[in-house]
């Protein structure tokens, strides 16, 4: 007999049990943006609701402004010097009807629209990696600190511009004056923080710099390319968790999502209202053949001659959404199997139910191809990442997190690069198989890391600023245990600098920095420390420890002064013309302390230094804007990327 | 008729450009003699510009005695005309103009002209507000380069919008104003005629105002309507006028404007507290972001700045025909030395016509810009055609007033002038027969000794003022 159901006691003093916390808070927001609610076609879907989980007991509940765990909203209008009331989130009014009606005129709809896409764009995010996103730390005075917020201006710039500024740790929304041709445009006010697409295009960007501090450093022709590339990709596939948006397309397109401008199309208004006259960018990177009514394929020539960022990454964004598209249509030509008769439609119209469920296959396939292009992050080398390294990356990750590819979606991504130029002197081929990252050429002893391990808090951490202080807790531990001076017998030095790709020992490289607390020998900075999951081959979940260990070395432009610099420490420190970064991305089993990967980008890689050598001084170095701005571009990167 | 003798006086010290070219012998009568002088100016704020650049006029008139057969202005910028506002009097109120070289862009009444002046000056005027706004508050945004457009006010003397007009209204009195089109040959005025032919500015708005024009070669079509691409490129100037502008419109209704001075630390007043407590109070300060907005003044001064700069008026004197070339490329950029190669010029007599590549070639002296700015197109398709094996350069730079030191703190400016890469390729084609305004011949800035070609030192004559080299 269950006594405390029975027991007229207790239950006198259960008369105020607390409510039950609600599962989500709801904000309504513009799916595309505002001018999509000027056309017939697509004002019925252009209001969404964006459905958000209520805040749980380890995180900071809402309040004013919108400001919560990982976002503050501060609405100071720059360029006009004034500020708008803080929206209190918490008013019941607001509670009892998802938010503010969408306004362009009320400056507080903005804020809650802009705290809404980021914040879903965040919880994508956390749910494709499998743990908590941080911002970058802030450096002042040498030291490091957390930051719990990323700070959003929804009005901060009077111009055709949005950033994210790195230095700032906050978003930079713009807002300005519609310049289209008469017909088109209304010559009202456009606003960045009201697209859609924007606010995650920015926020994505803020999430990847977070994960990796130094993918702003330009390097190479990849490196601003695949931060503009990811952010595409972030934005792009989130238009297909808008399923009535994306219901309406399918019937729109007749189950031809490659026909569709709408979903494949970023920041429609902001590209008309600029006089380009369509979307700003688009994942479909290719024309339709009128007699096939298929994709034409790729320019796989685009990939070595063309080097402008945005340009650059539309060709990753055009194979991850190529793929995307196959997936999709893969995955549903069962589907229309069944209800056609054919595997592919060819412009009739589908019923209401078919049509709901490719919907739903459209937000899985995204959903998928999100969680692969996510997850590929946690496998990059140090630096200087190419676009060809990243697609190893997403492999080897997706095939760590689901070993048998059943639906060949790893084919079908790695087909898209092959078609697109995407590859590396010295691949074999372009089969998944030879592009996984390799385990360490040389046997390492079992018990290696075991005692590393031992000197970790693997614990699992709930709150932002715990799982912070634990990761660099960890970073400094295992930066002591490296550098412990009771292994230096010359055969372990030499396993260590060549699974790790750096110098240990002080008679290497002059031109590398030395240590500040060790004595003679370089430095060693341990860049990160973090935990990943993966699912064993008996299907549990298990949990990986991934180490990013990386070393600087003083560079120079001219060969032979650089000779020099690697005999003289001194003369390099004084007369560097560049830094030239090395190390490696270690993948650490936590089952059997083994490690997995070890993706080097070695120190002493002369071709790798000549290589970013030519880059600096290539096509684009020079120019006008070298000559004036150099500085300033280093300040804030991405300010300067869309106002060329 | 074969010229007796040239010679080219590049006037020094100037972060600017000043050329006189005499033809005929220095002591022979002033009707034996032809002058020709191309651009004088210094750029704003170089210490005692005034007296540096009245010098210079003083030399010229001593020189000329006070007749210019001829007189080139390549284009607006301020370090190539301000000496006709310092120095109006000698060189524009008394001087004889027989004639006045400028390009098509000065035109008045040119329907692609007229916009474009328009819209760069409407332009230049909001970067001018901007920086000095952003100066008010200690902040750089533009680097400095508005002061290429010149002052905005100048106490009486001319401006950089009026300087040109009073040099047009002056030679209109005195001689002739004539407008130069781009693939033509113009014979030089005096009694030694020099063939010139002019190389740029182009019309085609994809080489006059793009950055990243196309490559040379592919069709291009005069397509692109001039006054809507500038449109398009200046768009941040609208609304940064807009931002400047008190009674200017605004996107929301007045209701919602809390000004920046009400926001305090007022205990009843959530709202006003809350805004102050995250932009207000320290420590936070760090994130405000009160002068980003000001940031799109530095892209659109350099916007601008490249585009003035690709107005230049680009000339290739030939001494006789068929032989060597004087190149006085102005400050040209990218956009105009491509287009360079998109014409033919027409030689003398019935011969085939003369391809840039050939000019280039044949030239012996070729008049650096001097913001020495250099990327490999400029390299492909300028310097590394100029294959004459007697190459002279001469640039009119003066690098301790530009230039940033090298461990990255500024000087004056924090200008990279002039580009290193630039210098040692130019070293390298010239054989260190480099003249430079802030050094002595045979010399770099610093003292070292860089060329010991005595048949060169020979012919060069250097002065307190200028250094005169004897082309023949």
């Amino acid at each position: 007999m269950d006594r405390d159901v029975l027991d007229t006691v207790t239950a006198l003093h259960m008369r105020s049990a607390p409510y039950p916390r609600p599962p989500s808070r709801r904000f309504r927001v513009y799916a595309l943006d505002p001018r999509a609610a000027l056309t017939p076609e697509t004002t019925t879907v252009n209001n969404a609701v964006i459905s958000l989980p209520w805040e749980a007991s380890y995180e900071e509940p809402l309040t004013l402004g919108p400001t919560g765990e990982y976002i503050e909203v501060v609405d100071f209008d720059a360029p006009a010097n004034r500020f708008y009331a803080p929206l209190n989130p918490n008013h019941p009014d607001l509670l009892a009807q998802d938010g503010l009606p969408p306004s362009e005129g009320r400056p507080q709809f903005h804020q809650q629209m802009t705290y809404a896409v980021a914040m879903k764009t965040i919880r994508g995010f956390e749910r494709a990696l499998g743990r908590a996103v941080l911002w970058s730390s802030h450096y002042a005075d040498k030291n490091e600190q957390f930051i719990q917020r990323l700070r959003i201006y929804p009005h901060a710039l009077a111009e055709a511009n949005a950033y994210y500024s790195p230095e700032k740790t906050a978003l930079l929304f713009g807002y300005f004056r519609d310049m289209a041709a008469p017909g088109k445009g209304s010559g009202g006010w456009v606003f960045t923080c009201l697209s859609h697409d924007i606010i995650a295009h920015e926020t994505a960007h803020a999430i990847l710099h977070g994960m990796h501090r130094r993918s702003i450093e330009e390097i190479g022709p990849d490196t601003f390319a695949f931060h503009e590339a990811f952010a595409d990709i972030v934005a792009l596939l989130q238009h297909f968790t808008m399923t009535e948006m994306v219901a309406h397309q399918i019937t729109a397109t007749s189950g031809r999502l490659q026909m569709d401008r709408l979903l494949s199309g970023l920041a429609g208004q902001f590209g008309e209202a600029t006089r380009t006259g369509h979307s700003l960018r688009s994942g479909i990177d290719r024309e339709i053949d009128p007699k096939t009514q298929k994709l034409k394929d790729p320019d796989p020539t685009l990939y070595q001659k063309v080097f402008e960022p945005h340009a650059r990454g539309e060709i990753l964004v055009g194979a991850v959404f190529d793929a995307f598209l196959t997936i999709f249509e893969r995955n549903t030509a069962d589907l229309m199997r069944i209800a056609i008769g054919r595997s592919t439609p060819s412009g009739e119209e589908l019923s209401r139910d078919l049509v709901n469920r490719l919907a739903a296959e459209a937000a899985k396939a995204a959903e998928h191809v999100l969680r692969m292009c996510v997850r590929g992050l946690d496998y990059l080398p140090v630096t200087d990442v190419t676009f060809g390294e990243y697609l190893r990356a997403i492999l080897t990750a997706d095939r760590d997190l689901v070993p048998e590819d059943a639906r060949c979606y790893r084919v079908i991504l790695a087909d898209a690069f092959r078609r697109r130029g995407i590859y590396q002197q010295g691949w074999l081929s372009m089969a998944p198989d030879s592009l996984y990252w390799e385990a360490p050429e040389f046997t390492l002893d079992v018990g290696l890391f075991e005692d590393l391990v031992r000197h970790l808090d693997l614990h699992p951490c709930f709150r932002r600023s715990q799982i912070y202080a634990q990761a660099r807790e960890n970073q400094e531990a295992i930066h002591r245990w490296l550098m412990a001076p009771d292994d230096l017998h010359p055969s372990k030095i030499a396993l260590w600098e060549g699974l790790l790709g750096i110098k240990l020992a002080g008679d290497g490289l002059a031109s590398i920095a030395k240590s500040p607390s060790y004595r003679g020998r370089p430095a060693v900075e341990i860049h990160s420390a973090r935990i990943a999951r993966r699912s064993g081959p008996d299907g549990q979940e298990s949990r990986e420890l991934i180490i990013e260990v990386t070393q600087r070395r003083y560079a120079f432009d001219d060969s032979k002064k650089q000779e020099r610099a690697d005999r003289d420490a001194g003369y390099a420190r004084k007369n560097r013309d560049f830094i030239f970064r090395g190390g490696a991305t270690l993948v650490i089993d936590l089952t059997d302390n083994s490690v997995r990967y070890a993706v080097r980008k070695r120190i002493d890689d002369d071709v790798r230094l000549d290589r970013q050598r030519r880059w600096r001084n290539g096509e684009d170095a020079g120019g006008l804007f070298a000559t004036y701005f150099a500085s300033q571009a280093l300040a804030e990167p991405f300010a300067f990327a869309h106002r060329q | 008729m074969n010229p007796p003798s040239i010679r080219v006086r590049m006037f020094k010290k100037l972060l600017g450009d000043c050329f006189l070219i005499t033809i005929g012998k220095p002591d022979a009568p002033r009707e034996e003699r032809v002058h020709i002088l191309i651009d004088c100016g210094v750029l704003q704020n170089v210490p005692g510009e005034a007296k540096l650049i009245k010098d210079a006029a003083e030399s010229i008139i001593a020189t000329t005695e006070g007749r210019l057969d001829l007189l080139v202005i390549t284009h607006e910028h301020w370090d190539h005309i301000s000496g006709f506002s310092h120095a109006r009097q000698q060189l524009i109120d008394t001087m004889q103009i027989d004639t006045l070289w400028l390009a098509w862009t000065e035109r008045r009444g040119d329907k692609q002209a007229d916009p474009l002046r328009e819209k760069s000056e409407k332009a230049k005027k909001v970067v001018a507000r901007a920086a000095a706004f952003a100066a008010a508050a200690k902040v750089n945004v533009t680097s400095g380069i508005e002061h290429f457009n010149g002052p905005l006010a100048a106490d009486g003397k001319l401006t950089s919008l009026k300087i040109i007009p009073a040099l047009i209204a002056r030679a209109e009195t005195t001689g002739t104003v004539e407008y130069l089109e781009p693939g033509e040959v113009r014979t030089t005025p005096g009694v030694y005629g020099l063939r010139a032919h002019v190389l740029g500015p182009s019309r085609n708005p994809d080489y006059l105002t793009k950055a990243q024009p196309p490559r040379v070669g592919k069709q291009t079509y005069l397509a692109t309507d001039l006054a809507a691409a500038l449109d398009e490129r200046y768009a941040a100037a609208d609304s940064l006028a807009e931002t400047f502008d008190p009674q200017g419109p605004s996107p929301f209704a007045k209701g919602y404007a809390i000004p920046a001075v009400a926001v305090a630390n007022v205990v009843d007043d959530e709202a006003l507290q809350w805004l102050w407590s995250r932009y207000k109070s320290p420590p936070d300060e760090w994130r405000n972001i009160d002068h980003a907005w000001l940031g799109v003044a530095g892209s659109l001064a350099l916007k601008l700045d490249n585009d003035t700069n690709n107005t230049s008026l680009v000339l290739a004197f030939e001494i006789e025909p068929r032989g060597d070339v004087l190149l006085f490329a102005a400050d040209a950029q990218v956009g105009n030395w491509m287009s360079w190669h998109l014409q033919d010029y027409p030689a003398t007599g019935d011969g085939p016509k003369v391809s840039a590549k050939e000019l280039l070639g044949r030239t012996v002296l070729y008049k650096v810009g001097h913001h020495a700015s250099h990327n490999a197109t400029l390299d492909n398709l300028g310097l590394a055609l100029m294959t004459h094996p007697g190459l002279i350069a001469m640039i009119p730079v003066v690098e301790a007033e530009a230039r940033r030191t090298m461990d990255g703190r500024a000087v004056h400016r924090g200008w990279d002038m002039p580009y290193p890469e630039l210098l040692d390729r130019l070293l390298k084609f010239t054989a260190g027969r480099i003249l430079r305004g802030d050094a002595e011949p045979g010399k770099d800035a610093m003292g070292k000794t860089i060329c010991t070609d005595a048949a060169f030192l020979d012919r060069v004559t250097p002065d307190e003022l200028f250094v005169e080299l004897v082309v023949r």
